[in-house]
């Protein structure tokens, strides 16, 4: 087992025990364990899934919807900070989708740099929680 | 009877302003409970956030970077947090000779960039600075969007080389009857001392600048963030104790405004039976 920290700007999301974390990494996503070799990496928008127990099955994984972040291993924490964290039961996939395609259509609308830039942001947030909502409802339906 | 009518207008004002300042109080406890909730959240974001930074940093390649070595020739960039509404007692004068006495060392033109109406005034009005940004009717807990203006500027300006050092002033809560206007620096991040070699170089995906960007971007949101969140617990906490002292200092004055109003109405009525007897006596006379 090792100890896994998710927190994100309006506090901590998890904290506690686990035996595996899936943390979507820019590299592609990475599953990690107890003693994964020092490692600091930027994680780019997706799912963050947690396996509290060795023995649980995919259903019960935790998983929450991340839009960036950067994930540190040592020893045996894993840490994984975002500004952005959602909970797979905060999400509502209706509301999701609605947001997904407002997004879309401010990246279509976007001038300036920073607009661009927030658009994106709210595209990649966007996706990540709908990607939650289906998870979830894979699994609890 | 003149005195007395002026005496209850009186009474009647203090009274008014009595219930303003305990609504004023009761308000700012409220909102003060739920700041302090989350600003052991935002301090744990960013500690955690600067340790992620120190272990990069501690990283040879990372060491030129202007994040993290000083370039003291360039001016330095403020983040000042202010309230947007004053009777605080003294939590914006605070945060301003925080600044002014910070302000004071600097030898070159400082930047700043301020949160908060009070402070916008403040220092909209105050020469031989660069004010380059202001930001009014800031939440007390914000979506993290309404920093990505200023970390635009704090990243790009250290980037371009146009600012050299970056420091925040902000008030930090200690407790609820204990606030402090405290500056720290930012960048270059001052980072827990490099006394111990580190034992484990971690690995960095996908590379060094990558992770870094990132991390920095974190580091600097989530402190902006804790002294946001802090900032706006104290302003609710000094604002609630302001208030608590103006409203006893209300029932005081009510108190002495109510014995004054009855010596000068005893005074009158006295001074009337006076006169009565007085006109009775000439009568029988």
């Amino acid at each position: 087992m090792m100890r896994f920290q998710l927190v994100s700007a309006q506090g901590s999301k998890f904290d506690g025990d686990a035996y595996e974390v899936i943390i979507p990494t820019a590299g592609g996503d990475i599953a990690v364990f107890e003693d994964h070799m020092p490692l600091i990496s930027s994680a780019r928008g997706g799912v963050v899934s947690v396996r509290v127990h060795p023995g649980d099955s995919d259903d019960q994984m935790k998983h929450f919807a991340v839009n960036g972040g950067i994930m540190q291993v040592e020893g045996k924490t894993l840490r994984f900070l975002s500004d952005d964290v959602t909970a797979s039961d905060e999400v509502n996939e209706k509301e999701a989708e609605a947001a997904l395609a407002r997004a879309e259509e401010l990246v279509r609308g976007a001038g300036t740099q920073q607009e661009i830039a927030e658009a994106h942001r709210m595209l990649g947030r966007s996706r990540a929680h709908l990607q939650v909502a289906k998870i979830r409802r894979r699994h609890h339906s | 009877m003149a005195q007395t009518r002026t005496l209850q207008r009186r009474i009647r004002s203090v009274k008014n302003a009595k219930q303003i300042t305990k609504a004023l109080e009761v308000v700012a406890a409220s909102r003060m409970r739920r700041v302090v909730q989350l600003v052991e959240g935002s301090r744990t974001y960013g500690e955690l956030a600067a340790a992620i930074i120190a272990k990069i940093a501690a990283n040879p390649e990372a060491h030129r970077l202007p994040y993290f070595s000083p370039a003291t020739d360039k001016p330095a960039l403020y983040v000042v947090i202010s309230s947007d509404r004053g009777q605080a007692g003294a939590f914006n004068s605070n945060i301003f000779h925080a600044a002014m006495q910070d302000f004071r060392q600097e030898r070159t033109r400082p930047q700043v960039i301020v949160f908060g109406r009070k402070g916008a005034r403040f220092f909209s009005r105050l020469g031989g600075i660069d004010l380059r940004g202001t930001y009014e009717n800031i939440e007390d807990v914000p979506d993290v969007n309404v920093f990505s203006a200023a970390m635009e500027a704090v990243i790009g300006g250290l980037a371009e080389g146009q600012i050299g050092r970056v420091s925040i002033i902000y008030t930090q809560f200690i407790s609820s009857l204990s606030q402090k206007a405290v500056s720290l620096q930012l960048f270059p991040a001052n980072l827990p001392p490099a006394g111990e070699a580190p034992q484990t170089v971690p690995e960095f995906e996908p590379d060094i600048t990558d992770v870094l960007e990132e991390g920095i971007r974190l580091y600097l949101q989530a402190r902006l963030m804790q002294a946001k969140v802090e900032s706006a617990a104290s302003e609710h906490a000094m604002r609630m104790v302001a208030m608590g002292n103006a409203n006893r200092n209300a029932s005081d004055l009510i108190d002495n405004l109510t014995l004054e109003l009855n010596a000068t109405r005893q005074a009158a009525i006295t001074q009337e039976i006076a006169e009565i007897t007085g006109g009775a006596a000439a009568i029988a006379d």
